[in-house]
């Protein structure tokens, strides 16, 4: 049983990333005859001697822990409301679990025509804001391109995050509240002594998960600002894209495809380690 | 009268009344700060959605006023009309993207629940090392995998078809979702397969009669999710596609985008009732099958 697994882990995962580990030690061109022309660490040189590089670097970890934060907090805090009795609870699910089920591309297309700089609905709510006086000009400065991004992907990715959450939530036992409520624990105590072991595996799990899909997410920023202005919002996997495929280069985008390889082993090594550390492994 | 009840004469005292009180404020003032935080989370998510909707309601000329205006001054329901079957190849494209998303769909739950019951049930060598790998693999942006994959795709002449959209799925169905199913096979009791296997099942026999009726929640976890992502994957089809007529819907859109009017400018209104359209089926797969993909996602994150 064991030989069919290893030629299937071989020739879909293997393969590939051996392949894309070659070709970051070449010089290779999409769409080219000639074979990719081995340069050794050339590609990987010319990458961290260039500025434009570190810049998306900066960016891509910049992108997952300002989004991460803000999606775990708001999720968490949306789902301990949602786990409360009131009317209209189960219409608050199902409206939060909305931006979830709307694909990416079509999510793209409402928010740059909310963003739009002259038309858009954003400017609106920008006008309450003391201070702002003028349209932003939300895509195109970097600053304000940067808030477009995160407070779409909040949007798009937290509600999600908040329902898993309040599942883990329900499946807490009620009977460990009324215990330490007779042995007099105020809410606080209940939520960091009961609550928060009750989630945290799940929590965990998700934070790993949002984590490493922050990395590889394409959509959003690739189709609202393209990387842009310049590559001011551009993370590793939009910088990968923009060099190997559309550009053609194909030895540098690889060896870009293998930082952020590293960089995903890295997170994972990180969160396993943390876990084992905490007692509660999960992998 | 002597024989008021302890708690009442305890709760008749100033200092219980004032307690009382207080736990009252505090209790009101919780409940007005948890809904209002409550309100303002559903207006953030649902803003899109209304802006949306209104603009794909609204005459063209309505949806550019200077400040934006929520209501048009009539539904023009034309602007769905248009979108269907006037600018753009709707119901092509969404027989593409079925035809896709359906044979990535049973491909992936059929070899992901397979592979899971291997790493799940089965003892070989080096499973745990093989599985640690099959994970690690989750880590890797698929922008890593992409241009190997591409020059493999060439090189067997499936560029422009839907081969390399459909057929990895056929071959374990990606890491995420073998690492699903198996994590829910193990909070399966394996004494029911032993029992099964003392009166003569196969291995197969096993995971087909037993296992897979019990894992049912995890395979609509993997059905809605794997559903989400082929209907929503742009990536792909924009690398290994080539002919406009074999598109899907995620890039049709787009298209539309740039080309929806005879000036070739998009007509906002129309690409928003495009939009509106695309939200349809996947939210439709979602609500339905809800239940059982949140309980699959939760069990896999606790186990």
């Amino acid at each position: 049983m064991a030989l069919p697994v290893a030629v299937y882990l071989l020739l879909v995962f293997a393969y590939p990333i051996a392949q894309e580990i070659y070709l970051s030690f070449t010089r290779a061109r999409l769409l080219e005859r000639t074979p990719p022309v081995w340069v050794g660490l050339d590609n990987y040189l010319s990458l961290a001697e260039s500025a434009k590089f570190w810049l998306v670097i900066g960016n891509t970890l910049l992108y997952a822990v300002a989004a991460n934060a803000i999606i775990i907090v708001l999720a968490l805090g949306l789902a301990l409301l949602l786990n409360q009795a009131f009317h209209g609870r189960k219409v608050a699910r199902v409206v939060t679990s909305l931006p979830w089920a709307f694909p990416e591309v079509a999510a793209v297309l409402v928010w740059s025509w909310m963003y739009n700089k002259d038309f858009g609905v954003m400017n609106v709510f920008a006008g309450w804001v003391p201070g702002i006086s003028e349209n932003p000009n939300w895509l195109l400065d970097p600053w304000t391109a940067w808030f477009s991004i995160v407070l779409m992907t909040v949007w798009k990715i937290f509600p999600f995050f908040s329902l898993i959450i309040l599942t883990a939530l329900q499946l807490i036992d009620k009977e460990l509240y009324a215990a330490a409520k007779i042995d007099g624990a105020g809410s606080l105590q209940l939520f960091r002594h009961i609550t928060l072991p009750g989630i945290a595996p799940t929590l965990g799990i998700m934070t790993l998960l949002i984590t490493i899909w922050g990395f590889r997410r394409f959509p959003i920023i690739y189709l609202l600002t393209g990387g842009g202005p310049g590559v001011r919002t551009a993370t590793l996997v939009v910088l990968t894209y923009i060099t190997a495929i559309r550009s053609l280069n194909i030895g540098l985008g690889a060896a870009m495809a293998i930082v952020g390889l590293i960089l995903s082993l890295l997170i994972t090594v990180l969160y396993v380690f943390v876990t084992r550390r905490l007692g509660q492994a999960q992998i | 009268m002597s024989d008021v009840p302890l708690v009442r004469q305890f709760s008749d005292s100033a200092e219980a009344q004032r307690l009382k009180r207080r736990a009252q404020n505090l209790r009101v003032l919780g409940s007005i700060t948890s809904h209002t935080t409550l309100l303002l989370a559903l207006a953030l998510v649902l803003t899109p959605f209304v802006w949306m909707l209104a603009t794909s309601l609204k005459p063209e000329r309505e949806a550019y006023l200077i400040p934006p205006q929520l209501f048009p001054s009539r539904f023009l329901w034309q602007n769905y009309t248009d979108a269907l079957f006037k600018y753009y190849d709707f119901f092509l494209y969404t027989k593409n993207t079925l035809i896709i998303t359906i044979s990535v769909l049973v491909g992936r739950l059929l070899s992901a629940s397979l592979v899971a019951f291997a790493f799940a049930r089965l003892r070989f060598y080096a499973r745990d090392v093989l599985f640690f790998i099959v994970l690690s693999t989750m880590m890797i942006p698929s922008q890593v995998t992409i241009i190997p994959l591409y020059i493999i795709f060439t090189k067997l002449k499936w560029i422009d078809t839907y081969l390399p959209l459909t057929v990895p799925a056929w071959f374990g169905g990606g890491a995420f979702f073998i690492f699903l199913l198996r994590q829910f096979m193990m909070t399966i009791n394996p004494e029911m397969d032993d029992a099964a296997r003392i009166d003569g099942c196969s291995f197969i026999g096993v995971y087909w009669r037993i296992v897979l009726p019990l894992i049912k929640p995890a395979l609509v976890t993997v059905a809605i999710f794997s559903f989400m992502f082929a209907w929503n994957d742009f990536l792909g089809p924009v690398i290994f596609l080539r002919s406009l007529e074999k598109q899907t819907l995620a890039v049709g859109v787009h298209f539309v985008n740039a080309t929806a009017s005879p000036a070739r400018r998009p007509v906002i209104t129309v690409v928003m009732a495009v939009s509106t359209l695309m939200m349809v089926p996947p939210t439709l797969v979602f609500f339905a099958l809800q239940r059982y993909f949140i309980q699959g996602v939760v069990v896999t994150g606790i186990k």
